[in-house]
């Protein structure tokens, strides 16, 4: 985390910018970052994942992939995108 | 763009139209995510009259339907399942090349009525490709449950293209789409295109990108240029591979100058890609559209599926669920999936008899029946298996569990660079490799399709088994449980070892990101599994019916010609005519007059296999297997093992002269305790675990990837087993 240049558009508004494979079920989180290349880009934004839009993480198992609620649908994300994906929780 | 480009192309159009097929046939291209429920719509249209094609050098399969309806003719086009249409997958390549190239008149695209507004994203990039679009709302009753109201003229409008509203697994709307898809058809007049607004920044440079396209614009015909300003934006690799073949060298470089600075001029104002902030647009028109024309009174479908998954994908009861409904496909498919298979096996039995009866002794005969049947029964017999397994998994991934599935194994197979979904063919592997190689397909990613096919060899699969029993029993005993479990356990060691060699190596990088849809539970239907099971089981025995029919009549002429002298054949004869005297006379006893007769019968056998070119082969190769410490017999055994591995104990039953039955296995097993030591079993275990399973699996391992891959996939295991099976024997025998 530490090396990674901070891209984010309002830095005010997250101060609590945390990565998605740390997130807690249940909870809401606004996508802040994804640090892909093209090809994840393209494919994360087609699942409905992309900066500002948000997340509801329904199941995380700890170490494995977790389950997301996203524009409507269920999304099953391995670890490994989950630790390039930074986000800030939104409270209801 | 302008009136008279639209004109000619229009005009192009309508030619190629006139000179290739009548006015009323029609080509209609299905697109849709994995999970809308195409299939079933396709199912729906066309009924049983489709049939799977390849595109040429891809593994992507593409299915074909065709359907009248009134006075037309309707060509429909399966493509495959996607959620983009970027040039990153191998799947969204075909959909895209074939919507550029072939120019189907009309592209319905199928979307889950139930989440319209990730489903709309492919939708907008269908509209800016510029195709004669239809839009199915599919799985609608979905909607009405959820108390969603849709204002369907508007948005059809504001999407620029017809609405139809289906429900496709009790075929509701199939007719009324038939409707719309004419009407889309027969209506000429050009259709106003809706244009996504990327806002000020993408505009700008889409706009200066435009212009300078428009100077070739005759070149770049075949597409829409603001489509392909887009897609130069972002970067496409192979728009921009096709720019550079189509525009030339020194236009192109402009060209290319000319985007790296619009991406510069767009990172510096926004800090994000471009393909990013084209996204958020696509979303915001598809946010849009949906807040003018939808109404939702708040609710949720999801709270059943949550629930469910809450057990099924649960820490501690998710893997044990899993691994009791593997263990129950297992039981299904291999267990009571035996059942028919041996009464297919008493049918080829009696069939063998009733040719033993009625046709004359001679060369045909012997075709026929150690030939023909003995090949292509030995695969026939294995149709109602086939048809129980890809009943299971159509029921597995047609209710969405199969997603499931690669969730809860994505832990594990991660840490050997496999996908979740690996898991499963792997697992079908230790029954029979060949409805493993085909059970791949439910892999979307081609790399991890290869890795998962290629290690699928080193799983013990059924045919071995004789082979284990035999030599282990033989050498080891009353450790012989051990010795077999042992093979099983160097095999899946073995292949976890190959997944990461071959993802070093021939198939780097590019692993499926684990990013993927978890489907609603849905109830599967009767005719989706039905069309599934059947559409591969008849692949299946089309294989059985072609190259395997060739492949045994190859093997039986090895291990026919040339044939013994007549000679031979006579004493042979001579010998067992005496011993028929002898009984008749009452010389000898029934039972000794049984042994005589097998004894002469096996001799024959015997020195009838070392003449053929099998045998003569087999001397000839001895060298060969010689550093691994086999001789000619143990040659023989595993050339006739390519044929199938279940051959090589009868195989060996011959060459030690002895007819295999169960009667004499003791004998045989007296017969190698005599030839071989313990090393040399073990080791021919090993051997056997190694090199493919059999020629018909090679067979469907050229259908499902491509000769390249299948030659690849025989030469590799091949020189491992050999390779292993030395250093085995070398550094054994100083042991021994």
């Amino acid at each position: 985390m530490k090396n990674i240049k901070n891209q984010n558009k309002n830095p005010g508004k997250d101060s609590n910018k945390i990565l998605l494979a740390c997130a807690l079920p249940g909870r809401k989180y606004r996508i802040v970052t994804i640090y892909g290349g093209y090809g994840l880009n393209s494919r994360l934004h087609a699942m409905g994942i992309i900066p500002n839009g948000t997340v509801t993480v329904i199941y995380q198992t700890w170490g494995g992939p977790m389950t997301l609620a996203v524009k409507g649908v269920r999304i099953a994300l391995g670890r490994g995108m989950a630790q390039k994906i930074e986000v800030s929780e939104v409270s209801e | 763009m302008n009136e008279k480009i639209l004109k000619v192309k229009e005009a192009i159009r309508k030619t190629e139209k006139v000179s290739v097929k009548k006015l009323n046939e029609l080509t209609v291209a299905l697109v849709g995510s994995p999970n809308s429920g195409k299939t079933t719509i396709f199912n729906n249209i066309t009924g049983l009259r489709q049939h799977v094609g390849n595109y040429p050098g891809v593994t992507v399969e593409h299915k074909i339907g065709e359907r009248e309806y009134k006075d037309f003719k309707f060509r429909v086009i399966d493509l495959p399942g996607i959620y983009n249409l970027t040039a990153y997958s191998e799947e969204e390549v075909i959909t895209r090349n074939f919507i550029i190239n072939e120019k189907p008149d009309v592209v319905i695209n199928v979307v889950d009525a139930s989440s319209l507004e990730r489903n709309l994203y492919l939708t907008t990039q269908l509209i800016e490709l510029g195709v004669n679009l239809i839009i199915v709302f599919n799985m609608s009753d979905l909607l009405e449950r959820k108390g969603v109201e849709i204002n369907e003229g508007l948005l059809s409008q504001l999407l620029g293209a017809p609405i139809v509203k289906t429900v496709g697994n009790k075929n509701i709307g199939t007719v009324k789409l038939l409707e719309k898809t004419i009407e889309a058809f027969t209506d000429t007049q050009i259709k106003k295109k809706v244009n996504i607004n990327y806002g000020e920044e993408i505009e700008n440079e889409i706009a200066r990108i435009t212009n300078l396209l428009k100077k070739k614009e005759k070149v770049l015909l075949k597409y829409d240029i603001r489509w392909i300003s887009l897609k130069f934006l972002e970067k496409d690799t192979i728009i921009l591979k096709e720019l550079k073949t189509f525009l030339g060298k020194t236009f192109y470089e402009k060209a290319v100058k000319l985007l790296s600075k619009s991406v510069n001029h767009i990172k510096s104002i926004v800090r994000d890609e471009p393909e990013t902030i084209i996204a958020e647009a696509r979303y915001g028109f598809i946010n849009g559209a949906l807040k003018e024309s939808m109404l939702v009174k708040k609710g949720s479908e999801f709270s059943l599926s949550d629930k469910i998954d809450r057990v099924l994908l649960n820490r501690f009861f998710g893997l044990p669920i899993f691994a009791l409904i593997m263990w129950l496909v297992f039981q299904i498919v291999f267990k009571i999936g035996d059942y028919p298979t041996r009464w297919l096996g008493i049918g080829f039995n009696r069939l063998t008899e009733l040719l033993i009866n009625i046709m004359p002794e001679g060369l045909l005969k012997s075709l026929f029946i150690d030939g023909i049947i003995s090949g292509v029964g030995g695969v026939f017999v294995f149709t109602p298996k086939i048809i129980l397994l890809f009943s299971c998994i159509a029921l597995i991934e047609d209710s969405g569990y199969m997603a499931r599935a690669a969730f809860i194994m994505d832990r594990i197979m991660h840490k050997i660079g496999l996908h979740g979904k690996s898991f499963v063919p792997m697992l079908i592997g230790f029954g029979c490799t060949i409805p493993a190689y085909m059970c791949g397909r439910t892999l979307e990613n081609r790399n991890d399709r290869m890795i998962t096919m290629h290690i699928n060899t080193f799983m013990s699969c059924g045919g071995r088994l004789p082979i284990y029993i035999l030599f282990a029993g033989t050498f080891f005993a009353k450790n012989a449980g051990n010795v077999i479990f042992s093979i099983y356990l160097i095999g899946i060691l073995i292949a976890v070892l190959f997944a990461r060699v071959l993802r070093a190596t021939r198939y780097k990088g590019e692993s499926e990101p684990f990013v993927m849809e978890l489907p609603v539970y849905r109830a599967p239907t009767v005719k989706g599994i039905f069309i599934h099971t059947w559409e591969r089981t008849w692949q299946y025995l089309k294989k059985a019916g072609t190259v395997i029919l060739a492949i045994s009549i190859i093997v039986w002429i090895l291990f026919t010609f040339p044939r013994i002298g007549e000679a031979s054949t006579r004493d042979y004869n001579s010998q067992i005519q005496s011993v028929e005297q002898s009984y008749a006379d009452g010389v000898i006893s029934e039972e000794l007059h049984k042994s005589k007769i097998s004894e002469i019968k096996a001799e024959m056998a015997s020195e009838k296999l070392e003449f053929s070119a099998a045998g003569r082969i087999g001397h000839f190769i001895e060298p060969v297997f010689k550093p691994l410490g086999f001789d000619w017999r143990l040659a023989i055994a595993s050339i006739s093992g390519i044929a199938g591995k279940e051959v090589v104990v009868s195989t060996l039953g011959t060459v030690f002269s002895l007819s295999g039955t169960e009667k004499e296995s003791e004998e045989l097993r007296a017969a190698m305790r005599n030839q071989y030591n313990p090393l040399t079993g073990f080791n021919f275990m090993l051997f056997s675990l190694l090199y493919f399973p059999c020629i018909a699996s090679l067979a469907v391992f050229q259908r499902e990837a491509g000769t390249k891959e299948m030659f690849f996939q025989a030469g590799f295991t091949l020189g491992f087993a050999w390779t292993v099976s030395l250093i085995v024997f070398q550094i054994g025998r100083l042991f021994i």
